[in-house]
């Protein structure tokens, strides 16, 4: 191994890690799939199975898949922000990398990528021979493009604000015709993960034009045919797919596949789904609670849960009064009765959580046992805090994240012998989102990524000028945070990388800005007939190998 | 006055004759009034529907165990039993007793904060200062009629231009959600509808003699118009008030309902059915039917306490 010039120097040292039973195969997997090496050839490193598809023999080809979700407009795919529109278009436009259900990223369109070890160079080798549905040849044309896309502040997308922090417009390198070279301000290790962030679709540099349903160009397994706003969406097959199935022909399986739109109402999508007048719901933003309920034991349908990272962030802005004030804050935090919280507000479909931002499903988690629920202590911060009469605290709560308003509730209770009057302020959730960094006390929804290192980044910094960056909701920020976070993000070790989470975590608890009380399960709804599909975190539908049973 | 009160006995009760009225105190003659309720099954069965809301509300802390916000976090969603007659919600809430407190807070106590709270319900508050409004800017505009008319009554027209369901999620959106800005919405969303009753009651009444009489008496106009005209129109007016308490019961459920109410954990019954709908497909139908069912027996039994009335009142006109 150590021979070989094509691998990460880095690798080597984690699978000596390996070997010393100090990191998991799961880690080792994750981390040099992060490297570039494929996931095949890292399990084959570690003698452990690549899981095998099925027999071409019990694979059914046709039919078409029916999914109930919203079609919403769309017109330049890197400025989505919504996941359900990429779920349609997902199937149509394609990423360079991919992120499967455990966290684990893989090259996609690219053959492989490579970090120098100071990971301020990265190499993206892409893979040949790609057409795109209208004929055209895939080159580094297309990446280049599509990156410039996303650096253009004029386009507004989303992406600007992960990758600008590290990478500028004239830092992308056209290297030859299938290599693209990405020069960083400064170090990173997340880039994999960006690129299969969801506004990050590969466009075909010939034909785009700014809307992607007038040119949709993409390409990915199947074809757009109709795209009507609030009303549906349809895919057809297309023959000269990229990937083989297991029967040795082009991918997909399935000929096609309709999308629903049918409204924001939960129960006429669950009444469709057990009358099998569709196959599948789209979760990805809605939460699926009220699905989960409704169809955990029902026949002839499959729920599959998930871990995620996904959490209810109940946030205190630590510029305002009483938060201002660290003893009122941990005050607060040990009025969660996390048991409660998780059973009745999100009917124990999750696991405890201990306000820090980081899931027991990254890979970098530090165990910490999760507090008791303690209000003599509470009440004796806040005394110490100079409250000893009780405070009144408002809580701004979305009304339509039923769940959120059930966690208010039962807080607003078990706070109350620590002398906290919580206030329940309800508002739709359109008005919670228009003042989500604003309000002092409020309970954000936060969605998954796979890096521990992400959201810490995204929330709890300070930007070069010291000012809370844009998503910094709490507008906390501490120096010895912030000083090993950056550390944690030149790390690749996963030992050392944990090392130091133990003390991020350990610092978010004692004086952070957040509560978080459980992490949320996701799962993917479909019916009996539909056969492998994978739950993601994110709730992406990945649906290149799935196929239909009879009936 | 005098004149006044031989026009109530006229369209009241026209059997009585008229010198009698002067020998009966107040009460008797409020008895008399109320007492055609007797005389409809109709309004004798809304009558028993609404004093029942009414009673379960005033007795509610001795008609149960519980408090409306105890969360019994081991019996989410059960089914009734003998120690939750209705069940319990969610939380594991008692329904019976979250329930009955929240008929309190539509007919019995209007909450302006946490522990401040005055008397007389939500709904009633609202219709009550809808009515003031609405009675005023109705005498008005048709006391006075001409310019003044016009430009209140166009103005109240482009109001009830705007459908009704929106101008309450547009006023809740903008205030807020607390019981104070129900009444706010329901008094800005009820006034149109009773200016227009009551101005058209006075332009009938203004052109009748005793109007005329008070006028060359040399009467203000402040005295005609709430001591002549408003006894005189009463009678459509306390109806209609009936049937707007249950539009505005109505009301509440609706915003509750849209999360615009109320806020939690406030037992507000539009939103227990919001919250309960999401169980009903899961098996739990029980806290979403019952305050389901509160809200239609107790509109029913207003309305029908309403007909009941406009039909006896109306009777021996």
């Amino acid at each position: 191994m150590k021979g070989s010039k094509d691998i990460h120097p880095r690798i080597v040292e984690l699978f000596d890690q390996l070997q010393d039973g100090r990191l998991s195969r799961r880690e080792f997997i994750r981390y040099a799939a992060l490297l570039g090496l494929s996931a095949a050839a890292a399990s084959q490193m570690i003698g452990l199975p690549w899981p095998k598809s099925l027999s071409a023999a019990d694979i059914r080809r046709g039919g078409v898949i029916r999914v109930a979700t919203s079609v919403q407009k769309v017109t330049h795919p890197a400025q989505f922000s919504w996941v359900e529109p990429t779920n349609i278009l997902r199937q149509v436009a394609e990423y360079l990398t991919y992120t499967d259900k455990n966290n684990i990223t893989h090259p996609y369109l690219l053959e492989n990528w490579k970090a120098s070890d100071d990971l301020k160079t990265w190499i993206l080798n892409l893979r040949k021979g790609i057409k795109f549905n209208n004929g055209d040849e895939f080159t580094a044309d297309d990446v280049f493009f599509t990156i410039k896309q996303w650096l253009n502040k004029d386009v507004g997308s989303s992406i600007l604000g992960m990758m600008g922090a590290y990478l500028d417009p004239n830092g992308i390198e056209k290297s030859d015709a299938h290599q693209i070279t990405l020069h960083l301000k400064k170090p990173e290790i997340a880039v994999p993960e960006h690129l299969f962030h969801y506004p990050a679709m590969i466009l075909n540099h010939r034909t785009f034009e700014g809307d992607f349903i007038k040119a949709p160009h993409g390409t990915g397994p199947y074809t757009l045919d109709v795209y009507k706003e609030s009303e549906r969406a349809v895919l057809k097959r297309r023959s000269d797919y990229w990937q083989k199935g297991a029967d040795g022909k082009p991918l997909p399986y399935m000929d096609g596949m309709e999308f629903f739109d049918m409204g924001d109402e939960m129960s006429p999508r669950i009444a469709a789904l057990r009358a099998g007048e569709i196959d599948m719901i789209d979760l990805a933003t809605t939460g699926g609670t009220a699905a989960f309920q409704a169809l955990k034991d029902y026949r002839g349908v499959q729920v599959k849960p998930i871990g995620t990272a996904q959490a209810r962030v109940m946030r205190m802005r630590v510029d305002l009064k009483p938060w201002d004030d660290n003893r009122v804050r941990m005050a607060l935090k040990l009025c969660q009765h996390r048991e409660k919280i998780l059973g009745l507000a999100y009917f124990g479909q999750g696991l405890l959580a201990h306000d820090f931002h980081v899931a027991p499903v990254h890979p970098e988690y530090c165990d910490k046992q999760i507090p008791e629920y303690n209000p003599q202590k509470a009440k004796q911060l806040l005394k110490e805090a100079g409250y000893p009469n009780g405070l009144r605290v408002n809580l701004a709560l979305g009304s339509e994240w039923t769940d959120v308003v059930r966690y208010g509730e039962i807080l607003k209770q078990d706070a109350a012998p620590a002398g906290f009057n919580v206030v329940l302020k309800t508002m739709p959730t359109s008005q919670y989102w228009e003042k989500w960094t604003e309000v002092d006390l409020g309970v954000t929804p936060w969605t998954h990524r796979p890096l521990g290192t992400m959201v810490l980044n995204l929330a709890y910094v300070n930007d070069a000028d010291g000012n809370p960056v844009a998503w910094n909701e709490t507008n906390w920020a501490d120096p010895e945070f912030s000083r090993l976070l950056n550390e944690a993000n030149g790390t690749l070790d996963v030992d050392e990388r944990r090392k130091i989470f133990c003390q991020l975590e350990q610092i978010q608890w004692e004086r952070g800005s957040i509560g978080i009380a459980w992490w949320q399960n996701n799962w993917q709804i479909v019916t009996r007939r539909v056969q492998d599909s994978q739950p993601h975190p994110t709730g992406y539908m990945l649906f290149n190998q799935t196929w239909l049973s009879e009936g | 006055m005098t004149d006044g009160e031989s026009a109530v006995s006229t369209s009241g009760d026209a059997v009585d004759p008229i010198p009698d009225l002067r020998q009966r105190s107040f009460f008797q003659r409020w008895w008399e009034g109320f007492s055609i309720i007797f005389a409809s099954k109709t309004a004798m069965v809304g009558l028993f529907l609404v004093l029942f809301w009414i009673f379960v509300a005033i007795f509610a802390p001795f008609l149960t165990p519980y408090t409306p916000l105890e969360q019994d976090w081991k019996s989410p969603n059960i089914g009734p039993s003998a120690e939750h007659p209705l069940g319990t919600d969610e939380l594991g809430r008692d329904l019976w007793s979250r329930l009955i407190y929240g008929a309190r807070v539509v007919l019995v106590v209007l909450p302006i904060s946490e522990d401040l709270w005055i008397p007389g319900g939500t709904a009633i508050w609202g219709v009550i200062v809808a009515l003031v409004v609405g009675t005023a800017l109705g005498l008005i505009s048709g006391y006075y009629g001409g310019w003044i008319d016009e430009i209140t009554m166009r103005l109240l027209d482009a109001m009830m231009a705007v459908p009704i369901i929106l101008l309450y999620l547009i006023i809740m959106a903008a205030l807020g959600a607390s019981a104070i800005n129900v009444v706010i919405a329901m008094t800005i969303v009820g006034t149109p509808g009773i200016a227009r009753l009551v101005r058209s009651l006075t332009l009938d009444i203004r052109t009748r003699e005793y109007i005329r009489a008070a006028e060359t008496r040399g009467e203000n106009p402040w005295h005609i118009m709430f001591i002549e005209i408003l006894p005189n129109a009463r009678g459509p007016i306390i109806v209609d008030a009936m049937l707007r308490v249950g539009y505005a019961i109505f009301a509440m459920g609706t915003l509750g309902f849209l999360g615009l109410g109320i806020p939690p954990p406030s037992p507000d019954w539009g939103s227990m059915v919001a919250k309960g709908r999401e169980f009903i497909l899961a098996g739990s139908p029980w806290a979403a039917l019952w305050p389901s069912v509160a809200i239609a027996t107790l509109v029913v039994g207003l309305n029908l306490l309403a007909d009941g009335l406009r039909e006896e009142s109306m009777r021996y006109q």
